[in-house]
């Protein structure tokens, strides 16, 4: 029997809505263009605006983030008072009268353009932004014409130390998202204001650069960025150059989140589930095979639920176990949370498993020298850039095991450039021995998911049988933190879901606790993604996204997973083969080999 | 601002100059989060309001006519001030 029981603490998500008290509902009456509406108290003008249908232009509101009040542009003006309040940051009050749009308005919105426009590099053409850059769009929907005051681009070198993402610092508008995302969202701090006026810079404290900074390379603030200030790395024409090379065999693999966010980047809204598509374009583009990291995910899955009957069941090894699938996770854990390397999940994460046995197992079927393979993988992610090289075990092929990962971002952009009709290809096929998936690997982009795929397989690890009511509805959606009690055999297993860097604090707190204390584990389990919502929300995924987003997004991982024949990881048919044709069992020797990783404690300062 | 009072207490503004002034002071007092902000264009709006006509000489008569009203001054004091203030 299984039993769950919901025990979510009220967490403060990352994604609750900006200045709405939800405490005190009390409601106010304003006009806004002279239209009444009657609205909670506490409402910013700029949302009681969109209830009339007005879209105040914005640059530095993030619909993530508490506002800035940075741009100046959100203005509006209110009977009686002299000044122009920012309607981002300005509540609504009983009577207020609110003007938002009229000439004096568009006339200091287009200074306060004309200031930011002449602080701004005019490289649209090469920027990494051109189409989705909100102060290009700006610019565009102002009819901005010609360059009224004298451009000044303070020159400050760009930071491209990481391989992850890029801060361009002539592009920065100082709106302070990627700040706030780092900080609060994240609590990586690894970006803070730096210097004052015109020399403003976001950059790590101390002037060092990124990669000697905390910076776990997420890719939020890129993510965040209304600009091209912060970019991911893109390496879409080292993919041509491979694509094009006769001597090498290209072989590509898909993560699980970025099925349901690559069509925002074609029109679709949050959430098209595009696999079959995706196969297609990818063979059309030149892979000699096309493999999907829910395979992977699934193999995770064997290895992972495993290693957690060893500790659980067979007490050998430390509790909570947490899982280890998310590189910006294990950075952050390497630099900051070191004291729980032995309750890290040796697994590696599905990317790099695929990596390996592409060159591994799948070279050796079919004959091909795994020099001259060349593996590419669509990540929804920065951080797996940086995942690549980060020991030694990651050649564990004997070769760099996947050899260069692209965001969701990027394969928008490779799609485009190959001139391929995307929407209206036909629906393939994944290729075998790496290919096939269950509804469990699927879930893995979302948070909560790999706990509920893992709690999937545990069951039948431990009883032998398959549960008939699979989903876990307790890890699902987008509260911060997500507690849940599984009971299997009369054993409870207590589980814990994080997601959002900044979430995690309060649940490992209370294992250093326990731990002090000499008390059991208050739970067995963790997951930890680092960005909020899981992968479906990742650092390299389409831009705008918010809590509707994520949760459209995860509702078509959900469904996914409901329109597959097999959603449970052990009963994945490539799976029992390559254990019976290659790897043994679940953390064999040739697993650990192959499939498992170390960790080394890096503490950044001496707290 | 300070580039655009700069050129013209140097012979060098451009036509337009004082309207692009009037602008950036009314968006600072007008837009502006704090009092700071809002009163920083101040002594250059009384400036424009008091001594327009300096402006408009300082504009028309370029570089020759700035050299000669600011050969009398501290080199350094012609540039941070653009009017006879
Ligand atoms: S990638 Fe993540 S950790 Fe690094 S600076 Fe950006 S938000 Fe911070
Ligand atoms: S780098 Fe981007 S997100 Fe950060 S302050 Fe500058 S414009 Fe804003
Ligand atoms: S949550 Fe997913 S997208 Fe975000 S850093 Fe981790 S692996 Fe990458
Ligand atoms: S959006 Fe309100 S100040 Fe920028």
């Amino acid at each position: 029997m299984v039993a769950t029981t919901p025990s979510a603490p009220p967490s403060a998500s990352p994604a609750a809505p900006a200045g709405v008290n939800s405490a005190a509902p009390a409601v106010v009456n304003v006009k806004i263009n002279g239209i009444p509406v009657s609205i909670p108290a506490g409402t910013t003008i700029l949302d009681a605006a969109r209830q009339v249908q007005v879209k105040i232009p914005t640059l530095c509101k993030d619909e993530d983030l508490l506002p800035t009040a940075a741009c100046g542009l959100c203005i509006v003006q209110i009977a009686g008072q002299p000044r122009m309040p920012r309607a981002c940051c300005t509540p609504v009050v009983e009577g207020m009268d609110i003007t938002t749009h009229s000439g004096a308005l568009t006339d200091i919105r287009r200074t306060v353009l004309e200031l930011l426009l002449s602080t701004h590099p005019s490289s649209c053409l090469t920027c990494g932004r051109n189409g989705t850059c909100e102060l290009q769009a700006l610019a565009a929907d102002f009819g901005m014409r010609t360059e009224n005051i004298k451009r000044i681009v303070t020159p400050i070198p760009p930071d491209n130390s990481t391989g992850s993402i890029i801060i361009d610092f002539t592009k920065c508008v100082k709106c302070g998202r990627c700040v706030q995302v780092c900080q609060e969202v994240q609590n990586v701090w690894a970006l803070s204001f730096l210097d004052r006026g015109i020399n403003t810079r976001m950059a790590p404290a101390g002037d060092i650069t990124l990669a000697e900074s905390p910076c776990v390379k997420c890719g939020q603030c890129s993510n965040h960025c209304p600009t091209g200030a912060i970019v991911e790395n893109d390496e879409t024409p080292a993919v041509w150059t491979a694509l094009h090379d006769e001597t090498k065999h290209c072989v590509v693999q898909i993560a699980p989140a970025v099925r349901v966010a690559i069509g925002e980047a074609f029109g679709l809204p949050p959430g098209a589930n595009l696999t079959g598509k995706l196969y297609t374009v990818l063979r059309r583009l030149g892979f000699k095979a096309v493999f999907d990291t829910n395979f992977a995910a699934d193999l995770t899955i064997m290895e992972e639920a495993s290693e957690f009957i060893e500790r659980f069941v067979h007490k050998r090894g430390q509790l909570p176990l947490i899982t280890s699938c998310c590189p910006s996770w294990t950075d952050f854990m390497e630099k900051v949370h070191y004291d729980f390397i032995d309750n890290f999940s040796t697994a590696k994460s599905p990317q790099q498993m695929l990596g390996v046995l592409a060159k591994t197992y799948y070279a050796k079927k079919l004959g091909i020298d795994p020099a001259k393979m060349y593996v590419v993988s669509f990540m929804p992610c920065t951080a797996k850039k940086y995942e690549l090289e980060r020991t030694n075990e990651m050649y564990a092929s004997g070769y760099i095991d996947v050899d260069i990962a692209l965001t969701t971002r990027e394969l928008a952009r490779l799609i485009k450039q190959s001139g391929l009709d995307f929407l209206n290809l036909p629906d393939g096929e994944a290729d075998s021995i790496l290919g096939d998936y269950t509804g469990a690997g699927a879930l893995f982009g979302v948070t909560g998911g790999v706990m509920e795929a893992a709690l999937r397989t545990a069951y039948f690890f431990v009883t032998g049988k398959n549960l008939e009511k699979v989903e876990f509805e307790s890890v699902r959606g987008l509260q911060g933190v997500k507690q849940a009690a599984v009971t299997i055999n009369g054993t409870t297993i207590r589980v814990a879901v994080a997601h959002g860097l900044a979430n995690v604090e309060s649940v490992l707190e209370g294992v250093r606790a326990a731990r002090t204390a000499g008390r059991e584990p208050p739970v067995h389990f963790i997951e930890v993604m680092a960005c909020p919502g899981g992968c479906i929300g990742g650092g390299g995924q389409p831009y705008g996204v918010n809590g509707e987003v994520r949760t459209k997004r995860a509702e078509g991982l959900y469904q996914h997973d409901r329109d597959r024949s097999v959603r449970l990881s052990h009963e994945n048919p490539e799976i029992k083969r390559i254990y019976s044709d290659f790897l043994g069992q679940p953390l064999s020797h040739k697993a650990h080999e192959l499939l498992h990783t170390r960790y080394t404690a890096r503490p950044l300062y001496k707290r | 601002m300070l580039q655009i009072l700069n050129r013209v207490a140097r012979g060098r503004g451009e036509k337009g100059d004082t309207e692009r002034l009037r602008a950036i002071s009314k968006a600072m007092q007008k837009a502006s989060l704090c009092g700071l902000g809002q009163t920083a264009p101040n002594p250059v709006l009384s400036a424009l309001r008091y001594f327009e006509p300096e402006f408009k000489a300082y504009l028309e008569g370029g570089v020759s006519y700035a050299r000669k009203m600011n050969a009398n001054r501290p080199p350094e004091a012609s540039v941070a001030e653009p009017a006879n203030v």
